[in-house]
Protein backbone atom coordinates (compact mmCIF):
# COMPACT_ATOMS: atom_id res chain seq x y z
CA UNK A 1 0.00 0.00 0.00
CA UNK A 2 2.82 2.31 1.05
CA UNK A 3 4.71 1.47 -2.09
CA UNK A 4 1.65 2.21 -4.22
CA UNK A 5 1.21 5.57 -2.47
CA UNK A 6 4.89 6.45 -3.01
CA UNK A 7 4.70 5.47 -6.67
CA UNK A 8 1.56 7.56 -7.19
CA UNK A 9 3.11 10.54 -5.44
CA UNK A 10 6.28 10.17 -7.51
CA UNK A 11 4.23 9.96 -10.72
CA UNK A 12 2.25 13.06 -9.76
CA UNK A 13 5.46 14.93 -8.88
CA UNK A 14 7.13 13.97 -12.17
CA UNK A 15 4.01 14.90 -14.12
CA UNK A 16 3.76 18.26 -12.36
CA UNK A 17 7.45 18.95 -12.96
CA UNK A 18 7.14 18.06 -16.64
CA UNK A 19 4.06 20.18 -17.18
CA UNK A 20 5.65 23.07 -15.27
CA UNK A 21 8.80 22.87 -17.38
CA UNK A 22 6.72 22.65 -20.57
CA UNK A 23 4.76 25.68 -19.43
CA UNK A 24 7.92 27.57 -18.55
CA UNK A 25 9.50 26.68 -21.90
CA UNK A 26 6.84 28.55 -23.88
CA UNK A 27 6.97 32.33 -23.48
CA UNK A 28 3.74 34.33 -23.70
CA UNK A 29 4.21 35.39 -27.31
CA UNK A 30 4.98 31.89 -28.56
CA UNK A 31 2.41 30.10 -30.71
CA UNK A 32 2.70 26.43 -31.58
CA UNK A 33 1.66 26.17 -35.22
CA UNK A 34 2.01 22.39 -35.15
CA UNK A 35 3.23 20.31 -38.06
CA UNK A 36 2.28 21.03 -41.64
CA UNK A 37 2.49 18.55 -44.48
CA UNK A 38 4.31 19.40 -47.68
CA UNK A 39 2.68 18.86 -51.03
CA UNK A 40 4.79 16.84 -53.47
CA UNK A 41 6.73 19.11 -55.81
CA UNK A 42 5.74 22.28 -53.92
CA UNK A 43 7.91 24.55 -51.83
CA UNK A 44 8.02 23.86 -48.10
CA UNK A 45 10.16 25.98 -45.79
CA UNK A 46 10.45 25.82 -42.04
CA UNK A 47 12.77 28.09 -40.06
CA UNK A 48 12.90 27.82 -36.29
CA UNK A 49 15.47 30.06 -34.61
CA UNK A 50 15.94 30.16 -30.85
CA UNK A 51 17.49 32.93 -28.77
CA UNK A 52 21.04 31.52 -28.82
CA UNK A 53 21.25 31.65 -32.60
CA UNK A 54 19.46 35.01 -32.76
CA UNK A 55 22.00 36.48 -30.33
CA UNK A 56 24.74 35.10 -32.54
CA UNK A 57 23.04 36.65 -35.59
CA UNK A 58 22.87 39.94 -33.65
CA UNK A 59 26.63 39.78 -33.09
CA UNK A 60 27.17 39.08 -36.79
CA UNK A 61 24.96 41.99 -37.80
CA UNK A 62 26.40 44.35 -35.16
CA UNK A 63 29.28 45.72 -37.24
CA UNK A 64 27.32 46.49 -40.36
CA UNK A 65 23.74 46.93 -39.19
CA UNK A 66 23.69 48.04 -35.54
CA UNK A 67 19.98 48.83 -35.69
CA UNK A 68 19.12 45.33 -36.87
CA UNK A 69 21.47 43.89 -34.24
CA UNK A 70 19.66 45.81 -31.49
CA UNK A 71 16.37 44.44 -32.73
CA UNK A 72 17.66 40.87 -32.93
CA UNK A 73 18.97 41.05 -29.36
CA UNK A 74 15.40 41.61 -28.14
CA UNK A 75 13.98 38.65 -30.03
CA UNK A 76 13.94 35.23 -28.41
CA UNK A 77 12.30 33.09 -31.07
CA UNK A 78 11.48 33.31 -34.77
CA UNK A 79 9.48 30.69 -36.58
CA UNK A 80 8.63 30.88 -40.27
CA UNK A 81 6.59 28.36 -42.27
CA UNK A 82 6.04 28.58 -46.01
CA UNK A 83 3.74 25.83 -47.25
CA UNK A 84 3.21 25.29 -50.96
CA UNK A 85 -0.35 24.10 -51.48
CA UNK A 86 -2.01 21.86 -54.02
CA UNK A 87 -5.18 19.79 -53.94
CA UNK A 88 -3.60 17.30 -51.52
CA UNK A 89 -3.05 19.77 -48.67
CA UNK A 90 -4.93 23.00 -49.52
CA UNK A 91 -8.04 22.31 -47.44
CA UNK A 92 -6.19 21.03 -44.38
CA UNK A 93 -3.68 23.91 -44.46
CA UNK A 94 -6.32 26.63 -44.84
CA UNK A 95 -8.43 25.01 -42.09
CA UNK A 96 -5.42 24.90 -39.79
CA UNK A 97 -4.62 28.57 -40.40
CA UNK A 98 -8.24 29.56 -39.79
CA UNK A 99 -8.13 27.61 -36.52
CA UNK A 100 -4.88 29.32 -35.47
CA UNK A 101 -6.50 32.71 -36.17
CA UNK A 102 -9.62 31.80 -34.17
CA UNK A 103 -7.52 30.52 -31.25
CA UNK A 104 -5.41 33.69 -31.21
CA UNK A 105 -8.53 35.85 -31.05
CA UNK A 106 -9.94 33.69 -28.26
CA UNK A 107 -6.67 34.04 -26.35
CA UNK A 108 -6.87 37.82 -26.51
CA UNK A 109 -4.37 38.55 -29.27
CA UNK A 110 -5.08 41.84 -31.00
CA UNK A 111 -5.66 41.74 -34.75
CA UNK A 112 -3.70 44.69 -36.14
CA UNK A 113 -3.79 44.04 -39.89
CA UNK A 114 -6.47 42.44 -42.05
CA UNK A 115 -6.15 42.34 -45.82
CA UNK A 116 -8.58 40.43 -48.02
CA UNK A 117 -7.82 41.06 -51.65
CA UNK A 118 -10.33 40.28 -54.36
CA UNK A 119 -13.27 40.56 -51.97
CA UNK A 120 -12.76 37.04 -50.67
CA UNK A 121 -12.82 35.56 -54.17
CA UNK A 122 -9.37 34.29 -54.97
CA UNK A 123 -7.23 37.15 -53.57
CA UNK A 124 -4.60 37.05 -50.83
CA UNK A 125 -5.83 36.80 -47.27
CA UNK A 126 -3.55 38.38 -44.63
CA UNK A 127 -4.06 38.69 -40.88
CA UNK A 128 -1.49 39.97 -38.38
CA UNK A 129 -1.92 39.51 -34.63
CA UNK A 130 -0.04 41.07 -31.74
CA UNK A 131 0.22 40.21 -28.04
CA UNK A 132 0.99 43.29 -25.99
CA UNK A 133 2.66 43.63 -22.62
CA UNK A 134 1.72 46.92 -21.08
CA UNK A 135 1.34 49.93 -23.34
CA UNK A 136 4.63 49.98 -25.23
CA UNK A 137 5.95 46.44 -25.30
CA UNK A 138 4.98 43.57 -27.56
CA UNK A 139 5.56 39.96 -26.51
CA UNK A 140 4.65 38.28 -29.72
CA UNK A 141 3.56 38.81 -33.31
CA UNK A 142 1.89 36.30 -35.62
CA UNK A 143 1.59 36.89 -39.35
CA UNK A 144 -0.70 34.57 -41.30
CA UNK A 145 -0.97 34.73 -45.08
CA UNK A 146 -3.00 32.55 -47.45
CA UNK A 147 -1.87 33.45 -50.94
CA UNK A 148 -4.02 32.98 -53.96
CA UNK A 149 -1.13 31.53 -55.96
CA UNK A 150 -1.09 28.46 -53.72
CA UNK A 151 1.17 29.30 -50.82
CA UNK A 152 0.54 29.83 -47.12
CA UNK A 153 2.94 31.71 -44.83
CA UNK A 154 3.04 31.75 -41.04
CA UNK A 155 5.46 33.84 -38.99
CA UNK A 156 5.76 33.99 -35.21
CA UNK A 157 8.21 36.44 -33.64
CA UNK A 158 8.61 36.26 -29.86
CA UNK A 159 10.54 38.72 -27.74
CA UNK A 160 10.46 42.02 -25.98
CA UNK A 161 9.74 44.33 -28.89
CA UNK A 162 8.92 47.99 -28.45
CA UNK A 163 5.90 49.24 -30.37
CA UNK A 164 7.99 51.70 -32.40
CA UNK A 165 10.23 48.82 -33.49
CA UNK A 166 7.33 46.99 -35.11
CA UNK A 167 7.73 48.58 -38.52
CA UNK A 168 11.53 48.18 -38.38
CA UNK A 169 10.95 44.53 -37.61
CA UNK A 170 8.84 44.29 -40.76
CA UNK A 171 11.63 45.87 -42.76
CA UNK A 172 14.47 43.84 -41.26
CA UNK A 173 12.70 40.48 -41.33
CA UNK A 174 11.11 41.32 -44.67
CA UNK A 175 7.58 40.76 -43.39
CA UNK A 176 5.49 42.76 -45.86
CA UNK A 177 2.31 43.25 -43.79
CA UNK A 178 4.35 44.89 -41.02
CA UNK A 179 6.06 47.11 -43.59
CA UNK A 180 2.63 48.18 -44.82
CA UNK A 181 1.77 48.97 -41.23
CA UNK A 182 4.67 51.42 -41.22
CA UNK A 183 3.49 53.02 -44.44
CA UNK A 184 -0.01 53.33 -43.04
CA UNK A 185 1.34 54.96 -39.89
CA UNK A 186 3.44 57.35 -41.96
CA UNK A 187 0.42 58.25 -44.06
CA UNK A 188 -1.66 58.80 -40.91
CA UNK A 189 1.05 61.06 -39.50
CA UNK A 190 1.25 63.00 -42.77
CA UNK A 191 -2.52 63.39 -42.88
CA UNK A 192 -2.53 64.57 -39.27
CA UNK A 193 -0.01 67.31 -40.10
CA UNK B 1 60.73 -45.32 -12.29
CA UNK B 2 60.89 -41.71 -11.11
CA UNK B 3 60.78 -41.05 -7.43
CA UNK B 4 57.76 -38.99 -6.28
CA UNK B 5 60.04 -36.41 -4.58
CA UNK B 6 61.80 -35.43 -7.75
CA UNK B 7 61.41 -31.67 -8.52
CA UNK B 8 59.81 -30.78 -11.88
CA UNK B 9 62.11 -29.26 -14.46
CA UNK B 10 62.32 -25.43 -13.99
CA UNK B 11 60.25 -23.51 -16.54
CA UNK B 12 62.29 -21.46 -18.93
CA UNK B 13 61.95 -17.73 -18.10
CA UNK B 14 59.11 -16.09 -20.04
CA UNK B 15 60.57 -13.92 -22.71
CA UNK B 16 58.77 -10.61 -22.99
CA UNK B 17 60.94 -8.92 -25.53
CA UNK B 18 59.39 -10.63 -28.60
CA UNK B 19 55.99 -9.34 -27.53
CA UNK B 20 57.33 -5.84 -26.88
CA UNK B 21 59.06 -5.87 -30.23
CA UNK B 22 55.90 -7.09 -31.97
CA UNK B 23 53.91 -4.38 -30.21
CA UNK B 24 56.37 -1.68 -31.21
CA UNK B 25 56.36 -2.90 -34.82
CA UNK B 26 52.57 -3.17 -34.99
CA UNK B 27 51.76 0.08 -33.16
CA UNK B 28 52.36 2.40 -36.13
CA UNK B 29 50.11 0.21 -38.31
CA UNK B 30 47.37 0.15 -35.66
CA UNK B 31 47.62 3.95 -35.24
CA UNK B 32 47.65 4.48 -38.99
CA UNK B 33 44.74 2.07 -39.47
CA UNK B 34 42.69 3.78 -36.76
CA UNK B 35 43.53 7.19 -38.19
CA UNK B 36 42.61 6.04 -41.70
CA UNK B 37 39.28 4.66 -40.47
CA UNK B 38 38.52 7.86 -38.54
CA UNK B 39 39.52 9.97 -41.56
CA UNK B 40 37.42 7.95 -43.96
CA UNK B 41 34.24 7.58 -41.89
CA UNK B 42 31.66 10.12 -40.80
CA UNK B 43 31.08 11.12 -37.22
CA UNK B 44 27.92 10.00 -35.38
CA UNK B 45 25.59 12.87 -36.32
CA UNK B 46 26.62 13.04 -39.97
CA UNK B 47 26.33 9.25 -40.24
CA UNK B 48 22.86 9.34 -38.67
CA UNK B 49 21.52 12.06 -40.96
CA UNK B 50 23.03 10.28 -43.98
CA UNK B 51 21.45 6.97 -42.96
CA UNK B 52 17.98 8.48 -42.42
CA UNK B 53 18.01 10.42 -45.71
CA UNK B 54 19.18 7.33 -47.58
CA UNK B 55 16.51 5.14 -45.97
CA UNK B 56 13.79 7.67 -46.79
CA UNK B 57 14.93 7.87 -50.41
CA UNK B 58 14.55 4.11 -50.96
CA UNK B 59 17.39 3.69 -53.46
CA UNK B 60 21.03 2.63 -53.51
CA UNK B 61 23.79 5.22 -53.04
CA UNK B 62 27.43 5.27 -53.91
CA UNK B 63 30.02 7.24 -52.00
CA UNK B 64 31.87 9.96 -53.89
CA UNK B 65 33.78 11.56 -51.03
CA UNK B 66 33.77 10.86 -47.33
CA UNK B 67 36.18 12.12 -44.71
CA UNK B 68 36.44 13.48 -41.19
CA UNK B 69 39.11 15.79 -39.83
CA UNK B 70 39.67 16.56 -36.15
CA UNK B 71 41.47 19.32 -34.24
CA UNK B 72 44.90 17.76 -34.88
CA UNK B 73 44.33 17.69 -38.65
CA UNK B 74 43.11 21.27 -38.72
CA UNK B 75 46.05 22.37 -36.56
CA UNK B 76 48.46 20.58 -38.92
CA UNK B 77 46.97 22.24 -42.01
CA UNK B 78 47.03 25.63 -40.26
CA UNK B 79 50.66 24.99 -39.29
CA UNK B 80 51.49 24.09 -42.87
CA UNK B 81 49.80 27.24 -44.13
CA UNK B 82 51.85 29.37 -41.74
CA UNK B 83 54.85 28.75 -44.01
CA UNK B 84 52.98 30.14 -46.98
CA UNK B 85 53.35 33.90 -47.28
CA UNK B 86 50.22 34.95 -49.11
CA UNK B 87 47.14 36.93 -48.22
CA UNK B 88 44.87 34.06 -49.29
CA UNK B 89 46.77 31.69 -46.98
CA UNK B 90 46.08 34.06 -44.08
CA UNK B 91 42.41 34.02 -44.94
CA UNK B 92 42.39 30.22 -45.20
CA UNK B 93 44.12 29.98 -41.81
CA UNK B 94 41.52 32.28 -40.25
CA UNK B 95 38.72 30.18 -41.74
CA UNK B 96 40.31 26.94 -40.54
CA UNK B 97 40.72 28.39 -37.05
CA UNK B 98 36.93 28.70 -36.88
CA UNK B 99 36.46 24.93 -37.36
CA UNK B 100 37.37 22.50 -34.59
CA UNK B 101 36.39 19.36 -36.46
CA UNK B 102 34.41 18.53 -39.57
CA UNK B 103 32.91 15.50 -41.23
CA UNK B 104 31.90 15.63 -44.90
CA UNK B 105 30.23 13.10 -47.17
CA UNK B 106 29.15 13.38 -50.80
CA UNK B 107 26.99 10.61 -52.29
CA UNK B 108 25.19 9.91 -55.53
CA UNK B 109 21.98 7.93 -55.94
CA UNK B 110 22.38 4.84 -58.12
CA UNK B 111 18.86 5.07 -59.45
CA UNK B 112 15.87 7.30 -59.12
CA UNK B 113 15.71 8.75 -55.60
CA UNK B 114 12.41 6.96 -55.04
CA UNK B 115 8.95 8.02 -54.05
CA UNK B 116 9.26 10.05 -50.85
CA UNK B 117 7.67 13.25 -49.64
CA UNK B 118 9.47 16.12 -48.01
CA UNK B 119 7.40 15.95 -44.82
CA UNK B 120 8.12 12.26 -44.48
CA UNK B 121 11.85 12.92 -44.74
CA UNK B 122 11.71 15.86 -42.31
CA UNK B 123 9.68 13.85 -39.77
CA UNK B 124 11.96 10.89 -40.00
CA UNK B 125 15.23 12.79 -39.65
CA UNK B 126 13.75 15.14 -37.01
CA UNK B 127 12.72 12.20 -34.83
CA UNK B 128 16.13 10.54 -34.92
CA UNK B 129 18.11 13.75 -34.51
CA UNK B 130 15.74 14.81 -31.71
CA UNK B 131 16.57 11.59 -29.85
CA UNK B 132 20.20 12.67 -29.94
CA UNK B 133 19.41 16.18 -28.65
CA UNK B 134 19.45 18.05 -31.97
CA UNK B 135 16.79 20.40 -33.26
CA UNK B 136 16.13 21.51 -36.81
CA UNK B 137 16.49 25.25 -37.43
CA UNK B 138 16.00 25.21 -41.18
CA UNK B 139 14.12 22.82 -43.43
CA UNK B 140 13.55 23.56 -47.10
CA UNK B 141 11.93 21.18 -49.59
CA UNK B 142 11.51 22.46 -53.12
CA UNK B 143 11.32 20.54 -56.40
CA UNK B 144 13.81 17.77 -55.74
CA UNK B 145 16.04 19.87 -53.49
CA UNK B 146 16.03 19.47 -49.73
CA UNK B 147 18.08 21.36 -47.17
CA UNK B 148 18.14 20.40 -43.51
CA UNK B 149 20.12 22.31 -40.86
CA UNK B 150 20.33 21.04 -37.28
CA UNK B 151 21.92 22.50 -34.16
CA UNK B 152 22.02 21.14 -30.60
CA UNK B 153 18.73 21.87 -28.80
CA UNK B 154 18.89 24.98 -26.61
CA UNK B 155 22.28 25.92 -27.99
CA UNK B 156 23.47 29.36 -26.93
CA UNK B 157 25.81 29.86 -29.84
CA UNK B 158 26.90 28.35 -33.11
CA UNK B 159 29.09 25.61 -31.59
CA UNK B 160 27.93 22.68 -33.64
CA UNK B 161 25.98 22.34 -36.85
CA UNK B 162 24.83 19.44 -38.97
CA UNK B 163 23.66 20.02 -42.56
CA UNK B 164 22.22 17.75 -45.25
CA UNK B 165 21.59 18.91 -48.81
CA UNK B 166 19.80 16.60 -51.21
CA UNK B 167 19.78 18.00 -54.72
CA UNK B 168 18.44 15.70 -57.38
CA UNK B 169 20.62 12.59 -57.12
CA UNK B 170 23.38 14.19 -55.07
CA UNK B 171 23.46 14.10 -51.28
CA UNK B 172 25.92 16.19 -49.27
CA UNK B 173 26.19 15.74 -45.51
CA UNK B 174 28.32 17.99 -43.30
CA UNK B 175 28.75 17.96 -39.56
CA UNK B 176 31.08 20.48 -37.94
CA UNK B 177 32.11 21.68 -34.53
CA UNK B 178 32.95 25.37 -34.66
CA UNK B 179 34.66 27.98 -32.54
CA UNK B 180 31.98 30.69 -32.38
CA UNK B 181 34.41 33.50 -31.48
CA UNK B 182 36.62 32.67 -34.44
CA UNK B 183 33.57 32.35 -36.72
CA UNK B 184 32.54 35.80 -35.55
CA UNK B 185 36.04 37.20 -36.06
CA UNK B 186 36.14 35.77 -39.58
CA UNK B 187 32.68 37.12 -40.37
CA UNK B 188 33.60 40.56 -39.01
CA UNK B 189 36.66 40.64 -41.24
CA UNK B 190 34.51 40.01 -44.27
CA UNK B 191 31.26 41.65 -43.21
CA UNK B 192 31.77 44.67 -45.46
CA UNK B 193 32.75 42.88 -48.64
CA UNK B 194 30.10 40.16 -48.25
CA UNK B 195 27.37 42.61 -47.25
CA UNK B 196 26.57 40.06 -44.59
CA UNK B 197 24.19 42.05 -42.43
CA UNK B 198 21.79 42.23 -45.33
CA UNK B 199 22.19 38.52 -46.05
CA UNK B 200 21.52 37.57 -42.41
CA UNK B 201 18.37 39.66 -42.55
CA UNK B 202 17.38 38.07 -45.83
CA UNK B 203 17.63 34.61 -44.30
CA UNK B 204 15.22 35.56 -41.55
Amino acid sequence: MNRLLHSSLAAVAVGAALSASAFAADPAGYVDFGKFSAAAGREFVEVNLQSGLLKFAAKVAATEEPEAAELLRNISHVRVNVIGMDDSNRVSTVERIEKIRADLEKQGWEKIVTVREGDGKGGDDVAVYMKSKGEDAIEGIVVTVIQDRGEAVLVNVVGDIRAEQLAKLGEHLDVHPLRKLKLKRKQDAEEAT
Amino acid sequence: MNSPNQNPAPKPPRRLWPWVLAGVLCAPFVVLGTAAVSYLTLDREAALIRREVMRASDTGWKTRVQFSAGPASFATVRGGLSFVRHREADEARAALRAVRRASVGVYEARGDAGDWTGSELLDRVDRRMGDRGWTRVVGVVDRGSTVLVYVPANCESLDEVCVAVLDGRQLVVVSAELRPDDVLAFVERHAGELNLGRRVRGRL
